[in-house]
C-alpha cells in the first residue's frame, strides 16, 4: 500500500503535467477549475462536519493518557495529555477543519490576489483525498476499528515508512509525567 | 511592498474622491459660498460613517457592561442568600465606606467579580471569584477568540469565563451556637494536608496545566463516580475521601452539575508552581477549590448552590470527625506520612532547581565581569601588553618543550 504522502507526491506530479496542457488564461477553464476546487473543499468540509457530528453523538468519555514528545521548535519538554476519546477526536477533526481554512486563505491569496490558477488546479484533489484518508473519518464514518495504525493517539506516518517518534503510551512514561509537577508554571 | 499597499491606497483615494467637488473649489469660491453653503457642498459620508462606528462602539460598551453586571447581580445575590440562609454564614459580602452593604466587588471594567463570606463552624472563609468576558470590547474579544483558535499557544490565560470558590477550613467545629470552641484547631488543620479532587473529564488537561497541585496527582476513573468525572489524587487511597464524608446524594449532585462543575479539589499546595523554598512555605494553605462555569440560568444557580452545600457539608463532617477523634476518621497517619513524603520530595526538587538557576546566574555574572574587564583593558591599551606577555609566555613554553624533546 502506497503511503498517503507518496500518493500525494504522485498526484502533484501528474497534476503538474496536466496543468501544462491546460490554458490557464481561458476564462472558461478558470471557471471550471474554480468549481472543481470549491466542490473538493466543500465535500471535504461536509465529510469532516459529518464525522464531527458522529463524534459528538457517540460521546465516548473513556480517558486517554499519553505523553506528547517535545516539539523540535518549541522550548517545552515532554507534555502529558490527559483527555477523553471524544475530546481527542474533536481536537483532531477541528485541526483538520482548521487546515481547510488555512488552505482556502492561501489559495484565495494566490488565485484572487496574485492571479495564479495553477495552484488551484493542483489542489483540486488534495482536500477530499486528505479527508477520506483521515483516521477520524475512517473510524467514525467508515466504521473501521480503532486498532493497529488507527489506535489513539495517532502517530504521524513517516514519508518512506521509517520509524516515527509518536506519543508515548507506556505505563512508566505516563506515571513519570503524571507526577512531574509541571503544572501552574506562570509564563514570564 | 507596493502591491500589498495598493488596496489601502485605492481606499484612501476613494475617500478623497468623495469630496472631489468640494476640493476643486478655489479659495474665493469657497469664501463666496459662506458657512452654510460650504456645509451643503461638502460630502459628509465619511464623517457620518466614522460617527456611526463610534456610536456602535459606545453602544457595545454600554450593553456589554450591562450584561456582565446583570449576570453578576443575579449570581451573587443568589450565592449571598444561600450562604446566609442555608450555610449559616454570619457575614456575607462587604461593607462600603458609607456603611452600605456590597454584595460583591467588581474590577477591571466589570470582568472580575468577587465576594466573601465568613463566620461559620468548620469554615474560616468562603470566597467566590468570577471572570467574565470583556463584552464591553467586542473587537478585543473577537481578536482573542481568533488568536486562540488559530494559535492556541499565544492565547492569554483567563480568557474564558469561570467561577472559582475557595473554602478555607478553620479546624473548629461547634454543633450549636453556644458550644465551646475546640482549642486544637491547628492540630485538626494539619489533617487537611493532602490533594484529592473530582475533576470533570472535559477540563482535565487544562486544569492539570493551570494548577500545580493537580499536576502532582494520578488520574483514575472509577465506577463510583458519574461517567463525566475522574479522580485526581496524590494517593489512590484518597479517592474514597469524597464518598466517605459526602452525603449519599453527592453523586447525583455531581451528575446534575456535569455541565457546570469543572473540579472540586482538596489541597494545601499552591496553584502556581513555587520557584523557591520560601515561596513553597509561604503559599501553603489548606483549602477546598471549586471551579465551575458561570451559572447563568436559575437552574444553574440552584445546582451551583447544591454543589456548594455538598462541599461545606463534607468539610463539616470531616472536621467533626477530626475534632471528636472518631475511630472512623478517613485521613490516617499513614496517608499523612505518605503525602508528607511527596512534599519533601517536591521541596527537594524545587531547592535543586533554584540552586541550579543561582549557579547559572553566578556564571553569567562572572562572564560578564570578565568581558567588562577585557573591554576596559582594551580601552586603556593594557590589552595589547597583556596579549604580548601571553604570546611571549607561549613561545617560551614551546621552546622549553622543544629543548626537552631534543
Amino acid at each position: 500500500m502506497v503511503s498517503p504522502q507518496i500518493s500525494n507526491l504522485i498526484i502533484m506530479l501528474v497534476m503538474m503535467q496536466l496543468s501544462r496542457r491546460i490554458d490557464m488564461e481561458n476564462e472558461q477553464n478558470i471557471l471550471y477549475i474554480r468549481i472543481a476546487y470549491g466542490a473538493s473543499v466543500g465535500l471535504a468540509f461536509i465529510i469532516y462536519q459529518l464525522t464531527r457530528k458522529i463524534i459528538v453523538t457517540k460521546n465516548d468519555l473513556t480517558t486517554l493518557k499519553y505523553v506528547q514528545p517535545s516539539s523540535p521548535f518549541g522550548g517545552e519538554g515532554e507534555k502529558l495529555e490527559t483527555t477523553t476519546v471524544k475530546d481527542y477526536d474533536l481536537k483532531e477533526i477541528d485541526s483538520a477543519i482548521k487546515s481547510i481554512y488555512t488552505g482556502l486563505a492561501m489559495m484565495g491569496f494566490m488565485h484572487l490576489y496574485m492571479k495564479y490558477t495553477n495552484p488551484l488546479f493542483m489542489q483540486c484533489i488534495s482536500p477530499i483525498k486528505t479527508a477520506l484518508e483521515s483516521n477520524e473519518v475512517k473510524i467514525h464514518l467508515f466504521g473501521k476499528p480503532a486498532t493497529g495504525d488507527m489506535k489513539r493517539p495517532f502517530t504521524a506516518a513517516s514519508l518512506f515508512g521509517g520509524a516515527t517518534s509518536g506519543p508515548k503510551t507506556d505505563k512508566q512514561s505516563i506515571e513519570e509525567a503524571e507526577r512531574a509537577g509541571n503544572g501552574g508554571v506562570k509564563a514570564d | 511592498m507596493a502591491t500589498f499597499l495598493r488596496p489601502l491606497l485605492v481606499a484612501m483615494e476613494k475617500v478623497n474622491n468623495l469630496n472631489g467637488k468640494y476640493l476643486k473649489l478655489t479659495f474665493e469660491e469657497q469664501k463666496e459660498l459662506g458657512i452654510v453653503g460650504r456645509f451643503k457642498v461638502y460630502n459628509w459620508t465619511f464623517e457620518m460613517i466614522c460617527l456611526g462606528i463610534l456610536g456602535l462602539i459606545f453602544a457595545f460598551y454600554k450593553v456589554g457592561m450591562l450584561i456582565n453586571e446583570n449576570r453578576a447581580k443575579r449570581m451573587f445575590s443568589s450565592i449571598s442568600d444561600f450562604c446566609k440562609d442555608e450555610l449559616k454564614f454570619a457575614r456575607v459580602g462587604f461593607n462600603s465606606k458609607d456603611g452600605s452593604k456590597l454584595l460583591y466587588i467588581e474590577e477591571r471594567g466589570k470582568t472580575w467579580f468577587s465576594t466573601f463570606a465568613t463566620g461559620r463552624s468548620a469554615v474560616e472563609s468562603l470566597s467566590v471569584k468570577t471572570h467574565m468576558l470583556s463584552r464591553s470590547n467586542p473587537i478585543a474579544m473577537i481578536t482573542e477568540y481568533l488568536l486562540n483558535f488559530f494559535f492556541p499557544s499565544l492565547a492569554v490565560q483567563d480568557i474564558g469565563e469561570y467561577c472559582e470558590v475557595v473554602i478555607k477550613p478553620s479546624g473548629v467545629f461547634v454543633s450549636t451556637e453556644t458550644a465551646k470552641v475546640n482549642e486544637n484547631s491547628g492540630e485538626v488543620l494539619n489533617n487537611f494536608k493532602f490533594i484529592t479532587s473530582v475533576v470533570n473529564k472535559a477540563a482535565m488537561n487544562e486544569l492539570r496545566r493551570e494548577n500545580y497541585y493537580l499536576s502532582l496527582t494520578r488520574t483514575s476513573e472509577s465506577a463510583k463516580l458519574p461517567i463525566e468525572y475522574v479522580y485526581m489524587s496524590e494517593l489512590n487511597q484518597l479517592n474514597e475521601f469524597f464518598h466517605h464524608y459526602a452525603s449519599p446524594n453527592f453523586n447525583e449532585t455531581l451528575k446534575n452539575a456535569s455541565q457546570l462543575v469543572k473540579f472540586i479539589g482538596f489541597t494545601d499546595l499552591p496553584t502556581t508552581k513555587p520557584l523557591t523554598d520560601k515561596l513553597w512555605v509561604a503559599n501553603q494553605q489548606p483549602r477546598v477549590v471549586i471551579r465551575t462555569s458561570i451559572p447563568a440560568s436559575q437552574q444553574d444557580l440552584k445546582i451551583f448552590n447544591e454543589v456548594l452545600y455538598s462541599v461545606v457539608e463534607l468539610i463539616d463532617n470531616f472536621t467533626r470527625d477530626l475534632q471528636q477523634k472518631s475511630p472512623s476518621v478517613f485521613i490516617t497517619h499513614d496517608i499523612l506520612k505518605k503525602s508528607n513524603q511527596l512534599r519533601v520530595q517536591e521541596l527537594a526538587k524545587i531547592i535543586k532547581a533554584a540552586k541550579q538557576v543561582e549557579r547559572e546566574m553566578a556564571q553569567e555574572k562572572k562572564q560578564e565581569a570578565e568581558k567588562e574587564k577585557r573591554r576596559q583593558m582594551k580601552a586603556s591599551g593594557e590589552q595589547e601588553k597583556y596579549d604580548q606577555r601571553m604570546k611571549e609566555k607561549r613561545e617560551r613554553r614551546q621552546k622549553n618543550r622543544q629543548k626537552t624533546r631534543m
